[in-house]
């Protein structure tokens, strides 16, 4: 059973408006958009930190991405820019919900097949317990 | 107050991880982190867009990106390693890197 999106952010009333706009959204997303938005919040606090002199944009990562080739979902690509108005904690906040939130999900890559050579000393053989 | 990402690795049960990349993740800047979690995010969303991809690399993902060679040189070894990895255990990573950039480093 998912937990509400409040169970990751909590403790400030900015997190609270947060989780009661995005809560249900987030849940809902399908992995490739969860997976997308990752994408997308991470890219635009990378530029935050890389190009100090410009505005750092969830939307531009989106449009960036739709520039490349890849369809996006209008109302997708509408709530991701809404997104823009989030500050650094709560798009932390968010990344943690959607990894959390995905994390079943990312099982079904598991019968696909990894390229690199195991690294020497790997765990390979070890698998996650996520209980 | 600042939590050892290994912290985060052992709440995860994943102390083989903490053991091989515990303190190799714990010096990495904010930059870097989030340099990785966009190209594991990156990767794994080309693998659910098109589900007829039967093996992924990050290394690859990474090359064909737009991302300046000064840049991602210093997560390529990294990369390297975490392309042998399942996506169960990148799942793990990425929770990694975002909660300890949540602790503050």
């Amino acid at each position: 059973m998912p937990q509400p999106l409040g169970y990751y952010i909590s403790g400030s009333p900015a997190a609270a408006a947060l989780a009661q706009e995005y809560g249900d959204q987030l849940q809902n997303m399908s992995l490739d958009e969860k997976l997308l938005a990752i994408k997308a919040i991470s890219g635009a606090l990378l530029d935050s930190l890389i190009h100090r002199d410009c505005e750092p944009s969830i939307e531009a990562q989106i449009l960036h991405h739709i520039d490349d080739g890849d369809p996006v979902d209008e109302g997708l690509q509408e709530s991701l820019a809404a997104l823009d108005g989030c500050d650094e904690t709560q798009c932390f906040a968010l990344l943690t919900a959607l990894i959390a939130y995905g994390s079943e999900e990312f099982r079904q890559f598991g019968s696909m097949e990894a390229v690199g050579e195991p690294a020497s000393g790997s765990q390979l053989d070890w698998e996650p317990d996520f209980s | 107050m600042h939590n050892h990402i290994g912290h985060y690795l052992a709440l995860k049960v994943a102390q083989p991880l903490a053991a091989e990349f515990g303190d190799r993740l714990e010096r990495m800047s904010k930059t870097e982190k989030l340099l990785l979690i966009h190209i594991l995010s990156g990767g794994l969303h080309e693998l659910a867009v098109y589900p007829n991809i039967s093996e992924y690399s990050f290394i690859e993902f990474c090359l064909d990106s737009e991302m300046p060679a000064a840049r991602r040189t210093s997560v390529m070894p990294l990369l390297r390693q975490f392309d042998g990895y399942d996506s169960s255990t990148i799942e793990t990573i990425l929770m990694v890197l975002v909660l300890s950039m949540q602790g503050g480093s």
